[in-house]
């Protein structure tokens, strides 16, 4: 790989009630936000499967944002939030035990008026991505 | 005419599998007596040349993992020469336990056996060893090659031993394989389980408890308990063999079809019901505590799987990892 | 004799082989013989970081055989790791267990690897199971129907029959039920038969096979070796508990330690073209592969350590054993594996009828584990594993994830053993070696020894029970010049 000319891809999976409204917002606002994210919309952060995830660093993504509705109270389905905060803080340090560096995995509560949030958000992590570099693995005891 | 004929051959194996055929007695016998058994190195006088050496191979049944680029050689091998393969046991089909290796490199697993805690070394050389075979990335079977039949189990029980052998003989009569296909029931260790609480929809996991810090109910399900129970992730067919015993579930009749990664789904589905009745007000101080309660994951989600997980997919496609093929 | 005659085998498997060298000297007489086990599934680098509770059931993958004494000793080393001391009822479930797993690993080997040497009229006339199944079908129909009667009572106590799930830290997962007693009850009255059955069979094959009674009597099979193992604190023969007793070939003292202790009486000598370590006793030094300094473990060393056999019936046959090599107190020929086998399958089921009688209620009543106790966050567990002495040595750190594994296993111990038994085979025999002469019959002899040890390669290895061994033969210089 070149890494030149790597640029970071980064999915990010954003609530359609919080996250991606911020994401709306921020269209609307002509927030510029990092071009390497690529958000996808979905009906709520507790519906983000870790597969999901998964399957998104399979396909080529070095960093992975989950964005959802503050916790104790905003998600409409309850106690969608939660779900995503466990599902995550399992998957990243399930990521660790694989060799795969944790802080690919991001999650973040965005509430639908939080448009300079999530501009940082992004930013933010795409900087962090950028200075991991491209999605590689580490070994115990490696020679490489 | 010609019986057909059938092979038993090993990877990286503990011997618990070639125990567990032979344990039964019904299997053995109608093999012998409907199959030509060409090769099995426990109980047939034969090498490995004598194998290489048939003409023909109907059915070929791989034991334990792929671990040396020599056990990789033999799984193509008879991949081309077999009409029926057979991943048998947990090794073969989805890594075992052996497969926990998968993660530490060779360099080190050489290193760290070698060494000792407590005892002393000298090191002298009086003939050399031949090279060991490289110590290639652990994989399981069905990840090398195409396989036909997988017999699940840590080993197989005896039940499903029978049924196996039940399965080749149609298969030899003339019917066609309807490839992987798992002996073993497609639904989840729960649904038959006596254990099974009455509304599965609303366990609870009050907090993850250890098997050494509670005595552990006969009657009640793991999970309820907090005890970790990997039966909602596993395929029935063992009878519940661990459950029975009042020992939770640890996954070796491996993943259910259609969610082939048994780390994630448990994660989506049962850790994220830990302490659900009291998220919130464990969100701010402890909710993250309550999981940091599983240390091993690995050990626990992936005890029997784990060269067959999503993640250690994803490993051995990257480039520039020592995994890259 | 440089590379034409090399006869090296086109798909040469190594790893979890185990295989015969023979060096040469100038003059072409056998020079050196080594046993040499190849293995590497690096058990003691991937149990690191698991749960040390869960290491009863993860470090019994180790061997699909000898699955249940791995269980236990690694269950005695995690309870000592959580300082716990099991409930009287957990012991005398893990007892039962593991005395009837004696008997069915007994018969397993008198089926697979033992049958075909006994019943042989000629060296290598029986080539392996399938040979024996075909000339002898009633034998070994009586051999399956008594292993099925053993493996039906590990199954229920255990849900299982190999890799069992029932030991935890200071206990067991459950207790028997009134229905389990009656089922090992029952069972227990027909094993009785087929035991007797198997004694019968070895010892009127013995009384009338010549090349037997020849094999049995010659002296390339004596070895004058040190013997280890577990006693019962009076001396008894013991197969789950005890302290560890070491005697020389006469049946001396040499020492007696607990297997805490272990570190002090045993080390690990390495030698680069073995994967398998070679253990030997401290006090007497490593001293190479030499008949006075090695030491052996296994029923024949058990029977020659302990000082009684507190049993009426095996005691008998013991004592008939001991007449027929001579009626010393110690029996140094490697042949006598193969009875002393027999006889602890006696033994074994008469301690397990009495623990029926005398212990029924414990194993169904009172708690199956013990949760108190102060952790030491290391344990060593030791207990009789068919083929001998098994330790297993766990380190963990303070949330009990394991960080240090030694295991050391009957197999390893008895390499040195093995290696020394198999030179004095081979200088005795072959005066001379002459390279193109079928070797066939010579290394039948070789292997009639391995097999008498049982070693049970899936220990250090994975070719259990497998007649698979092959010979290398070097020239004094290194070169292969022939496989066999
Ligand atoms: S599946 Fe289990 S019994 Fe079979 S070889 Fe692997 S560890 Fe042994
Ligand atoms: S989680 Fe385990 S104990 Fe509970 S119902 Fe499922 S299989 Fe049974
Ligand atoms: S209960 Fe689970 S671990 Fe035990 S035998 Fe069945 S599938 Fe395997
Ligand atoms: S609806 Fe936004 S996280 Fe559930």
């Amino acid at each position: 790989m070149n890494l030149d000319s790597w640029e970071p891809k980064i999915v990010a999976f954003l609530c359609k009630w919080c996250s991606g409204a911020a994401a709306e917002l921020a269209g609307v606002s002509r927030l510029l936000y990092s071009p390497n994210v690529i958000p996808i919309i979905v009906p709520c952060s507790g519906r983000v499967d870790p597969d999901l995830i998964v399957e998104a660093f399979m396909n080529g993504a070095d960093g992975v944002i989950v964005a959802g509705c503050h916790t104790p109270s905003d998600c409409h389905y309850i106690a969608g939030n939660f779900k995503a905060f466990k599902r995550v803080y399992m998957l990243k340090k399930l990521l660790s035990d694989f060799g795969i560096e944790p802080e690919r995995l991001k999650l973040e509560w965005v509430s639908a008026v939080e448009s300079q949030k999530l501009k940082t958000l992004f930013d933010e992590f795409t900087f962090t991505i950028r200075k991991l570099g491209p999605l590689r693995v580490k070994i115990r005891g490696g020679s490489v | 005419m010609n019986k057909p004929n059938i092979v038993i051959v090993h990877g990286a194996i503990c011997g618990g599998c070639d125990v567990a055929l032979a344990n039964s007695e019904e299997a053995i016998s109608k093999i012998l007596e409907n199959i030509d058994l060409a090769y099995w190195s426990v109980a047939v006088d034969a090498r490995l040349s004598d194998l290489k050496s048939l003409g023909k191979i109907d059915v070929a049944v791989f034991m334990g993992g792929v671990r040396t680029s020599e056990d990789e050689e033999l799984a193509k091998w008879l991949r081309e020469k077999s009409k029926i393969l057979v991943a048998f046991g947990s090794c073969s089909a989805y890594g075992g336990i052996p497969g926990l290796a998968a993660l530490t490199s060779p360099i080190e697993l050489i290193n760290l056996v070698k060494s000792t805690i407590t005892t002393s070394s000298q090191y002298k050389s009086i003939i050399e060893l031949p090279k060991l075979p490289e110590l290639s990335t652990y994989r399981a079977l069905p990840h090398v090659v195409n396989v036909d039949i997988v017999v699940p189990g840590c080993p197989p029980p005896i039940k499903v031993v029978n049924e196996f052998v039940n399965v080749l003989l149609k298969y030899i009569a003339g019917e066609e394989p309807i490839g992987p296909l798992v002996i073993a029931g497609s639904k989840a260790q729960c649904e038959t389980c006596p254990r099974k609480p009455k509304d599965l929809s609303k366990l609870q996991i009050p907090s993850i408890k250890r098997i050494y810090e509670a005595k552990i109910e006969e009657n009640r399900c793991f999970l309820e308990q907090g005890i970790l129970c990997l039966g909602p992730v596993t395929r029935e067919g063992c009878e519940h063999s661990c459950i029975n015993v009042n020992m939770p579930c640890t996954g070796c009749f491996g993943p259910l079809p259609g969610f082939e990664d048994v780390g994630l789904r448990y994660i989506a589905g049962i850790l994220a019901l830990v302490a659900v009745e009291r998220e919130k007000e464990l969100m701010e101080q402890g909710l993250a505590k309550i999981l940091d309660k599983l240390v091993d994951r690995l050990g626990v989600l992936y005890r029997y799987t784990l060269p067959r997980s999503r993640l250690y997919m994803l490993k051995l496609s990257l480039e520039g990892s020592e995994y890259a093929r | 004799m440089q590379g034409k005659n090399l006869v090296v085998d086109p798909v040469t498997r190594i790893e979890g082989e185990a295989r015969v060298i023979i060096t040469l000297d100038d003059a072409g007489r056998v020079n050196n013989v080594y046993y040499q086990v190849l293995e590497l599934r690096g058990f003691e680098a991937f149990c690191r970081g698991r749960l040390v509770e869960e290491m009863p059931r993860i470090s019994q993958t180790i061997c699909g055989v000898c699955s249940i004494p791995h269980h236990m000793a690694s269950a005695k080393a995690v309870d000592m790791l959580f300082g716990r001391k099991p409930t009287e009822t957990a012991i005398k479930v893990r007892e039962l267990v593991h005395y009837i797993y004696m008997i069915d690993d007994h018969l397993l080997h008198l089926a697979v690897m033992a049958l075909a040497d006994l019943l042989a009229e000629r060296s290598s006339e029986l080539r392996g199971l399938v040979d024996v199944v075909r000339r002898y079908p009633e034998v070994i129909k009586k051999l399956i129907t008594a292993r099925s009667i053993t493996t039906s009572i590990i199954k229920k106590i255990c849900g299982k029959i190999i890799h069992v799930p029932i030991a935890i830290p200071g206990g067991v997962s459950r207790k028997l039920s009134k229905e389990d007693l009656e089922f090992i009850e029952k069972s227990l009255r027909e094993l009785r038969g087929h035991l007797q059955y198997t004694l019968d069979l070895f010892k009127n094959t013995l009384s009338k096979s010549r090349r037997l009674q020849e094999l049995a009597r010659r002296g390339d099979y004596e070895l004058k070796t040190y013997y280890m193992g577990l006693v019962s604190e009076d001396g008894s023969l013991s197969f789950y508990d005890g302290v560890l007793r070491v005697v020389d070939y006469k049946g001396s003292e040499v020492a007696t330690f607990k297997p805490e202790e272990y570190t002090k009486y045993i080390a690990e000598h390495y030698e680069e073209w073995s994967y398998s370590k070679f253990p030997y006793l401290t006090i007497i030094g490593w001293q190479g592969l030499e008949e006075g300094g090695v030491v052996r473990v296994g029923p024949l060393a058990r029977l020659n350590v302990c000082s009684k056999v507190p049993a009426e019936w095996a005691l008998n046959e013991y004592k008939e054993m001991l007449e027929f090599f001579g009626g010393e107190k110690v029996v140094n020929n490697t042949l006598a594996y193969h009875w002393a086998r027999l006889i602890e399958n006696i033994y074994a089921l008469e301690v397990v009828e009495k623990m029926m009688i005398e212990h029924r209620d414990l194993l169904s009543t009172g708690e199956v584990v013990n949760l108190e106790g102060t952790p030491r966050y290391e344990g060593i567990g030791v207990v009789e594993a068919a083929r001998g002495v098994l330790i297993h040595h766990y380190k963990s750190d303070s949330n009990f994830l394991v960080t240090d594994v030694n295991i050391i296993t009957p197999t390893a111990i008895n390499n040195a053993a093995i290696n020394t038994q198999l030179k004095k085979i081979a200088l005795k025999s072959w005066t001379r070696l002459l390279l193109n002469e079928d070797l066939t019959n010579l290394i039948s002899e070789l292997e009639v020894a391995i097999r008498a040890f049982d070693p049970c390669n899936s220990c250090a290895t994975h070719i259990a029970g497998s007649r698979l061994i092959r010979v290398f033969i070097y020239d004094s210089h290194g070169n292969l010049l022939k496989v066999i």
